[in-house]
C-alpha cells in the first residue's frame, strides 16, 4: 500500500481522535445522575430515573439534532421543550417523564 | 477518464462487481430486471408517502459517512438513496444513477437493523452502447452502538453488511467513530469489503476505504458540512490499485417526519478509471 494512502489513513484517525480528546467535558454539560443527586438537585427522583432520562436525552434526542447544553435553558424552558419534543421523538410516557426529571434536576445542578 | 476509451475487458462475457461499482454495466441484464425492479421500487417509495407518519425521523447528517448513533426501538424509517455518477472531463455523455430503497429500525437500544430492499441503477453510456436499468443486489445491515458520542470521550459503533445479487456476494464491515462537540459532529468510518462475483463466485476482490465527515448544525432544521471519501481497490486481494480520494460539501434539512441530505463529491486525485463527480441524495421518512 502506498505511503500516501497510509498517511491519509493516519491523518484521518488523528483528526477524529484529536476531536475526541479535545472535546468538551460531558460531565459539566450533561451532569450524571450521581452528580445531580450529590448536590440534592434530584428532589426525591431516584437515580434509575435520572440515569434513564440522561440516556434518552443524549441518545434518542441526538438522532436528529445535537444535545442542547443543560445550562442553555431555564427549568421552565426545559419543561416546555420536553413537552414539545417528546411527541416528535415518540417517547413513551415513562421516558418523557424521565427526560423531564433529568433536565430539570440537571439544570438546578449547573446553576 | 477512460470510461469508454479503455473499458476493462469483460470476464466470461460479463461485468464484474468492481466494474459495476465504477460505472461499467453489463448490457445483457435480463429484461425482467430492467423493467420490473424500478416499478417495484417506485411502488415502495410511493407507499412510504401514503403510510401514516407522525414521528421525527432519525435523520442522517452525511450521505457517505455513517454515524455511531443508532435508532431507538419503535419507529420504522424508509431511507431512499440516489447516487449520480458522471465523468464530464473525459466522457460527457456517461451517466450512472444508482438507487437504494432501505427500511431501518432499532431492534434494541444499541442495535439497528437495515434492510436494503433493492439496489438498482440506470446507466447511460452512448459511447459504449450501454444503457438501461438493472437490478444489482439486496442486503442486510447491522449497526451496533458501543459508546455515546455526546457523553463518552469518543462515540463508536460496529457495522456489518451482507449483500447478495444475481452475480455477486459481498461482506462489508466498518468501524465507526464519532464525536459531538457543541454544534459540530465529526464522524470517521474505516471500511473493509470482501466481494465474490461471477456465475460461481470464483472471482474475489476487496476494497479498503475510509471516510470522514464534519457537520455543523446551523439550526435544528439546517446543517452543513463536508465529507471526504478515500478508496483503495484490492483486485484478487493482491496488489492495491491507485487510491482515489473524493471530497465535497453537504447540506441536510429536516422537518417534521422527513429529512434529506445531499453531498456532491469531486475526485481530488487524478485516477482516469474512476468517475470525476458523484452526487448522493438520501431522503428519509419514519412511520
Amino acid at each position: 500500500m502506498k505511503l500516501r494512502s497510509v498517511g491519509w489513513f493516519g491523518l484521518s484517525l488523528l483528526v477524529i481522535v484529536g476531536f475526541g480528546a479535545c472535546g468538551t467535558n460531558p460531565g459539566s454539560s450533561f451532569p450524571t445522575a450521581e452528580t445531580v443527586a450529590a448536590v440534592g438537585a434530584n428532589r426525591g427522583v431516584d437515580l434509575a430515573t435520572l440515569n434513564r432520562g440522561r440516556k434518552v436525552f443524549t441518545t434518542t434526542c441526538t438522532e436528529c439534532h445535537v444535545a442542547q447544553p443543560i445550562a442553555k435553558l431555564s427549568v421552565a424552558q426545559w419543561q416546555r421543550t420536553v413537552a414539545i419534543m417528546a411527541p416528535r421523538a415518540r417517547l413513551t410516557e415513562s421516558d418523557r417523564a424521565a427526560v423531564e426529571a433529568y433536565v430539570t434536576a440537571a439544570r438546578r445542578t449547573v446553576l | 477518464m477512460q470510461l469508454s476509451g479503455s473499458k476493462p475487458p469483460l470476464k466470461n462475457g460479463k461485468r464484474t462487481a468492481a466494474d459495476r461499482s465504477r460505472g461499467y454495466y453489463d448490457r445483457s441484464m435480463p429484461k425482467c430486471r430492467i423493467t420490473c425492479t424500478p416499478l417495484i421500487a417506485l411502488l415502495l417509495i410511493a407507499s412510504s408517502f401514503t403510510l401514516p407518519v407522525s414521528a421525527f425521523a432519525g435523520a442522517r447528517r452525511f450521505t457517505y459517512v455513517y454515524e455511531a448513533t443508532t435508532a431507538a426501538p419503535g419507529p420504522v424509517e424508509s431511507e431512499n438513496w440516489i447516487t449520480w455518477k458522471t465523468s464530464p472531463r473525459e466522457n460527457r455523455r456517461f451517466n450512472s444513477v444508482d438507487f437504494r430503497n432501505e427500511l431501518e429500525f432499532g431492534a434494541t437500544e444499541h442495535l439497528q437493523i437495515g434492510i436494503y430492499l433493492a439496489d438498482w441503477g440506470y446507466l447511460e453510456d452512448p459511447d459504449a452502447h450501454e444503457h438501461g436499468f438493472s437490478y444489482q443486489s439486496s442486503a442486510l445491515e447491522l449497526i451496533y452502538n458501543l459508546s455515546n458520542p455526546t457523553t463518552d470521550l469518543l462515540g463508536s459503533a460496529l457495522y456489518a453488511e451482507i449483500r447478495g445479487g444475481p452475480d455477486e456476494f459481498e461482506l462489508e464491515s466498518k468501524v465507526i467513530l464519532q464525536k459531538n462537540i457543541g454544534r459540530f459532529v465529526v464522524a470517521y468510518n474505516g471500511t473493509l469489503e470482501a466481494e465474490w462475483e461471477e456465475d460461481h463466485l470464483e472471482e474475489r476482490a476487496g476494497e479498503v476505504s475510509q471516510s470522514l465527515g464534519v457537520s455543523y448544525e446551523i439550526s435544528p432544521t439546517w446543517l452543513v458540512g463536508i465529507e471526504l471519501l478515500h478508496e483503495i481497490d484490492l483486485p484478487d486481494w493482491s496488489e492495491a490499485e491507485d487510491s482515489v480520494v473524493y471530497g465535497g460539501p453537504n447540506v441536510s434539512y429536516r422537518r417534521g417526519n422527513w429529512w434529506a441530505t445531499v453531498t456532491p463529491l469531486v475526485q481530488l486525485t487524478n485516477i482516469a478509471a474512476e468517475v470525476d463527480l458523484q452526487t448522493r441524495v438520501i431522503f428519509g421518512f419514519s412511520f
